[in-house]
């Protein structure tokens, strides 16, 4: 529209009724008002909806407010959907998902609740650490603190759920809802305690310093909870109670162990081949490990599994609290083995550097017969099969010789493969 | 700009109904002059447009006495004004409709030169020529400047109809000033 009838259209909005109409009109109507309603009484009804528009009004709140409302709720949780899958805890996004978490174990108002959060928390911190140890575009600095990061936080979760369960066993040893806990708790960090395990294996050493801490809390609270099942089962036979409402089964708990105890002796029995490998009647370029050390392991490892043994037969017998107390028994020596072997496994790894590099030096394979002052081809067959037989899993190490080596893997196990790759290929030559 | 609930017409009207004769006075103040000019561009007279401004206003009071649900004063007011004219001039004799309801030819009739001379009063002259059901529209839109849903609500007409009718409009005022 012309800009010139705008103007004049807007001049045209000052025809207006004269001065005098508009107040003898005004006076007229209101007047009238005033006389129409007269001695009308204003119905209770009528006062009751003119007063509560107001209220209503300021109460009910706008479109606007309304519709903003939902889009920050939206873009909240659309945030929240998109940080739940990061998992590296750098990232701004991981910060985002933590607050939430955050939030969410504020939000638990009862000890069973903050439990299950905890739990269900830990579970989270599990699978980052998982993902982190198997992510490869990655540098093994950088994977070792992001592992270290989550595995600590997890132990913090693992910890409070502990705490609560142990805090809950005193104040009522045999209710209900404390085993009920102490049974989720149980399923919880066993599953978790097992994945943990392949992060370590997987992962460089200064990672497994820290998920062995984890693995310590982790352990602790399977035992609490463990002890909980077996107060709570002996409760139920004392009673008599022989229904199905019972909490946990006497079968439950004996399976429970069964599961520990077999995780004990598949590590007492790595402890067993490590002990092979490392101990003096098996060396490349002299000892490598202190006998006494490695003796002691031995008897250590022996005397576990013999425990071990004592305690399979006490769950069989029904003796479920004698089982744990003599569980507990093997399960502080194997950790104790465990370190031990650590310790000589990581020497180990520094001689199997060293002699590499002088082997290199000195002409790969026939540097390591000249160290030894020996040089027939009869001796270098022999070697070769030495060098092969010095791996932890035997013939296995020439299929893992021919994988390639993961970046930041610095087990024992690796060390020998990659060793045997290089001597292989140079011996081939 | 929205009025707070203590100063809206809904609560005006609620108050009046109760016995506020203030209430309505302050009604009046607010849509005596819209009301007017409505009318005024209707009947095209002074007197006539006062006289039926009074009349709807008295109706309408009527009305909100009996305790009637007003969701929209304003439109509610120009319908009753409308129909007061349309009722009007029903009941009279055809030959005194006003120029609003002729529809002969006005173009030999507009003695200004919108061009050279335009000015409220050629607009407004301009304005009266045009045809009934146009005129309302163009008032209620570029004077009283409603949106094109209350003007529908007022008109019975669809929006559509109401924006052809505007577009109609602007074209043959257009024509005048050019």
């Amino acid at each position: 529209m012309p800009e010139r009838l705008i103007k004049q259209f807007n001049k045209l909005q000052k025809t207006e009724p004269s001065m005098e109409w508009a107040e003898n009109t005004r006076n007229f109507l209101v007047a009238k008002v005033t006389q129409d309603t007269l001695g009308k009484e204003s119905s209770w009804a009528f006062t009751l909806r003119l007063n509560s528009m107001a209220w209503v009004k300021r109460i009910a709140p706008s479109p606007t407010k309304v519709v903003s409302f939902l889009i920050i709720i939206g873009l909240i949780g659309g945030t929240n959907m998109v940080a739940q899958a990061e998992y590296i805890p750098k990232r701004p996004l991981y910060t985002v998902k933590r607050t939430f978490e955050k939030i969410e174990l504020v939000m638990a108002l009862t000890p069973e609740s903050e439990t299950k959060v905890n739990l269900k928390h830990a579970t989270k911190r599990k699978d980052e650490a998982v993902k982190i140890a198997q992510k490869e575009d990655i540098a093994p600095e950088e994977k070792t603190e992001n592992i270290n990061t989550v595995v600590k936080s997890m132990e913090q979760n693992i910890s409070a759920a502990n705490n609560t369960l142990q805090i809950a066993s005193e104040s009522d040893k045999n209710s209900e809802s404390t085993a009920k806990l102490a049974k989720e708790i149980n399923k919880n960090v066993s599953a978790n305690i097992k994945d943990l395990d392949k992060v370590k294996e997987i992962s460089s050493e200064a990672v497994g310093e820290v998920v062995d801490e984890a693995l310590d809390e982790l352990e602790k609270a399977e035992d609490t909870s463990i002890k909980v099942l077996i107060d709570q089962v002996q409760q139920t036979n004392e009673e008599g109670q022989t229904d199905s409402s019972e909490v946990v089964s006497k079968e439950e708990v004996k399976e429970i162990l069964n599961v520990k105890i077999q995780r004990t002796d598949e590590k007492l029995q790595k402890i067993g081949e490590k002990v092979k490998v490392v101990g003096p009647e098996q060396q490349i370029g002299g000892p490598i490990a202190d006998k006494s050390d490695v003796n002691q392991v031995k008897e250590n490892s022996e005397a576990a599994q013999v425990i071990l043994e004592e305690v399979k037969v006490l769950v069989n017998d029904n003796m479920l609290s004698e089982a744990l107390e003599k569980f507990q028994e093997t399960s502080k020596i194997t950790k104790e083995s465990e370190k031990t072997i650590s310790k000589i496994e990581k020497v180990a790894n520094e001689v199997i550097k060293e002699t590499a590099s002088t082997s290199t030096d000195k002409g790969g394979v026939k540097g390591i017969i000249e160290l030894e002052g020996e040089d027939s081809s009869e001796v270098i067959d022999l070697k070769i099969e030495d060098i092969l037989n010095y791996a932890p899993l035997g013939g296995e190490i020439i299929q893992s010789a021919t994988q390639t080596p993961e970046v930041g893997t610095s087990s024992l196990n690796y060390l020998y493969s990659t060793k045997a790759k290089d001597l292989l290929k140079e011996f081939e030559e | 700009m929205k009025r707070p609930i203590e100063n809206s017409d809904k609560f005006l009207v609620i108050k009046s109904c109760q016995g506020d004769s203030e209430a309505f006075g302050l009604l009046f103040d607010r849509y005596s002059k819209k009301i007017y000019r409505f009318v005024y561009y209707k009947v095209a007279t002074k007197e006539l447009a006062e006289d039926f401004t009074s009349q709807c206003f008295l109706k309408a009071w009527e009305q909100i006495s009996t305790g009637v649900k007003v969701a929209n004063f304003q439109a509610w007011m120009y319908k009753i004004a409308r129909n007061q004219v349309i009722d009007y001039y029903r009941t009279r004799e055809r030959e005194e409709l006003p120029l609003i309801y002729r529809d002969e030819d006005i173009e030999s009739e507009l003695k200004v030169d919108p061009d050279k001379n335009l000015d409220s009063q050629n607009l407004e002259k301009i304005l009266l020529e045009l045809k009934s059901d146009i005129r309302e529209i163009v008032v209620l839109k570029f004077i009283e400047g409603l949106s094109i849903k209350e003007i529908s609500r007022i008109v019975d007409k669809s929006s559509a109809n109401v924006r052809v009718i505007i577009h109609r409009a602007l074209k043959e005022l257009n024509k005048h000033i050019k």
